[in-house]
């Protein structure tokens, strides 16, 4: 086998790499679309430009917490000598902080760009549509503040792991916020890009589409919100026996289970709310009928979900 | 290098003659210091201000109107009508995150928002006013149901999604504030251990970097944390919205 270091310079390596190569994808594609938006409204230069600037400094927060995660691994001061699967373990934080921050850091460009056309087609309410893009991007960051938070606590039980099973358990919670990151974080960033979209088609529904976007939001939050919970319990569960390699595997396809299952509902949950936002741009009039038929459909779109949260307790429960 | 951010700080345990023990009790001393820098440079700010309001014809009196202004502008936009309690509370919060993230500009002293407990404590006072409100416009019964909706079943999940999104705004500061803490600290210990950093020193990087993560990224972070707990709060007490 190789030596146990190997996997351990991997983990940080990789994090800061990912993290930063889709930082740089995200910020080119924003400032592409700023130059497009300069084109077409080249008077409205010093709206587009500062909304240019604050859509790159959130779109930054992927790879400053994938650095600071890095260092905090790599820090030759406080290293703790560990056990050979101690460091198989860390391989759960480059899951954990690895996808979530690659998938963040493209896809938090969507609101940047659809707000910098925006501003082009509308300079005199550039403000607003400056607020709309910094809340929904943040908002678009709980995934990946998650899964520095998995990650953190994995971090602390590092130096307890010392089978196999224990090694698994962990690698098991940094997939589970990792991978379940992936369907929720596209699924906001669509309604974040057509939120911004169609506060620049018609400014007169600002006030109904920001409440109606950070509600939608917040539904679409909660397949993660189930993700976090299968995380935090298998990192607060003891494996029963740890000379069995079949409990780490329990614990690795009961992340892998919910993980794989909030892709699809957080994907889909976000369009249904991207439609509506359109929608209630066009027709501002019919906004609380698209407001009760979109979360009905949103609530209906997570029950697969709840199906894959209550598999994953039981294979927890039951290992 | 002192990066043993999540390792043991420094705490004194100020309940001991009480028969407190637990490190649930404990203060952290270098955040309890920070705090009370933080505290005192909002106070000489205060006092700073209130010369040159009273001084015709400054620039610094109009910038500060100016500044207040847009905030109530903000906030009564937001809320659609221009309520002083909220307005008061959510200017506290931001010129507080603000002065605790600008910090790190200052030698020897420590953002306080580095501390996860700060930045807990932060949001679950935004949180509090805003279940507080929400109490208040609805009345208590319509909130109490709110959580048994769509079914019966889904109360547990309702509960923790209503604690999620505290963890959610406070980790957002305290995540974003580490990093920034993280790399100016490599920085400066980089620069302070060879000659070819004392050399860069001198070109004026290290002023770089601590008014990009200081003040930049720390306004940033102060302006998001304000404007989603007032546009919390224009949801919870608008009645004809959506609920929670």
């Amino acid at each position: 086998m190789f030596d146990t270091y190997l996997y351990h310079f991997i983990t940080i390596a990789v994090i800061v790499g990912v993290t930063s190569i889709s930082v740089g994808i995200g910020e080119g594609l924003t400032g592409v679309a700023a130059l497009q938006a300069l084109i077409t409204q080249p008077r409205a230069r010093l709206e587009i430009s500062k909304t240019f600037l604050l859509g790159m400094a959130l779109i930054e927060t992927a790879g400053v917490l994938g650095l600071t995660m890095s260092i905090l691994l790599f820090n030759p001061s406080a290293r703790v000598p560990l056990s050979e699967y101690g460091y198989y373990a860390e391989l759960g934080i480059l899951f954990a902080v690895g996808i979530s921050g690659m998938v963040l850091g493209i896809v938090s460009s969507y609101p940047a760009r659809a707000a910098c056309h925006a501003v082009a087609r509308q300079p005199f309410f550039a403000q607003k549509i400056q607020i709309m893009m910094l809340l929904t991007q943040s908002i678009m960051q709980t995934p990946l503040i998650f899964a520095f938070m998995i990650s953190i606590l994995i971090k602390m039980q590092l130096v307890t792991s010392m089978h196999a099973a224990d090694a698994m358990r962990l690698i098991a919670a940094g997939l589970c916020i990792g991978v379940g990151s992936i369907g929720p974080t596209i699924g906001l960033a669509l309604i974040a890009q057509q939120a911004c979209t169609s506060l620049g088609m018609n400014k007169y529904a600002y006030n109904t589409l920001l409440p109606f976007t950070l509600i939608s939001q917040a539904i679409v939050e909660s397949p993660l919100v189930f993700s976090l919970i299968v995380s935090l319990s298998i990192l607060f569960t003891k494996v029963a026996d740890p000379s069995l390699l079949i409990s780490g595997i329990a614990f690795l396809s009961a992340g892998l289970c919910m993980g794989v299952g909030t892709g699809m509902p957080g994907i889909s949950s976000g369009k249904t709310a991207a439609q509506a936002c359109a929608s209630i741009a066009y027709n501002p009039t019919a906004s609380s009928t698209i407001f009760k038929v979109s979360l009905i459909s949103q609530v209906l779109l997570e029950t697969g979900s709840i199906y894959a949260l209550l598999v994953s307790f039981i294979i927890i429960l039951m290992q | 290098m002192n990066l043993n951010i999540l390792h043991v700080k420094k705490t004194w345990s100020l309940f001991k003659p009480l028969g407190l023990v637990h490190p649930f009790f404990n203060v952290t001393a270098e955040t309890f210091i920070a705090t009370a820098v933080v505290l005192g440079t909002i106070v000489l700010l205060t006092l700073v201000c209130r010369y040159f309001l009273n001084k015709k014809d400054s620039v610094v009196r109009f910038c500060l109107i100016e500044a207040v202004t847009s905030l109530m502008n903000m906030c009564k936009q937001t809320l659609d009508h221009f309520s002083y309690n909220h307005f008061s509370f959510v200017a506290s919060l931001f010129i507080f995150i603000f002065v605790c993230n600008a910090m790190s500009v200052i030698p020897y002293v420590e953002e306080p928002t580095v501390d996860v407990n700060t930045a807990l404590a932060l949001g679950l006072m935004s949180f509090l006013y805003r279940e507080f409100y929400t109490v208040k416009t609805v009345g208590i019964w319509t909130y109490i149901k709110g959580y048994f909706q769509p079914v019966f079943i889904m109360m547990p999940l309702n509960i923790i999604g209503k604690l999620s999104s505290i963890l959610s705004i406070s980790f957002r500061l305290f995540g974003n504030i580490l990093g920034g803490s993280v790399i100016s600290n490599i920085y400066t210990n980089t620069v302070s251990s060879s000659i070819v950093g004392a050399v860069i020193n001198f070109s004026g990087m290290g002023l770089v970097i601590a008014g990009f993560f200081g003040i930049f990224e720390g306004f940033v972070q102060a302006f998001i944390f304000s404007v989603l707990t007032l546009t919390y709060i224009g949801i919870a007490t608008n009645k004809d919205g959506g609920g929670h």
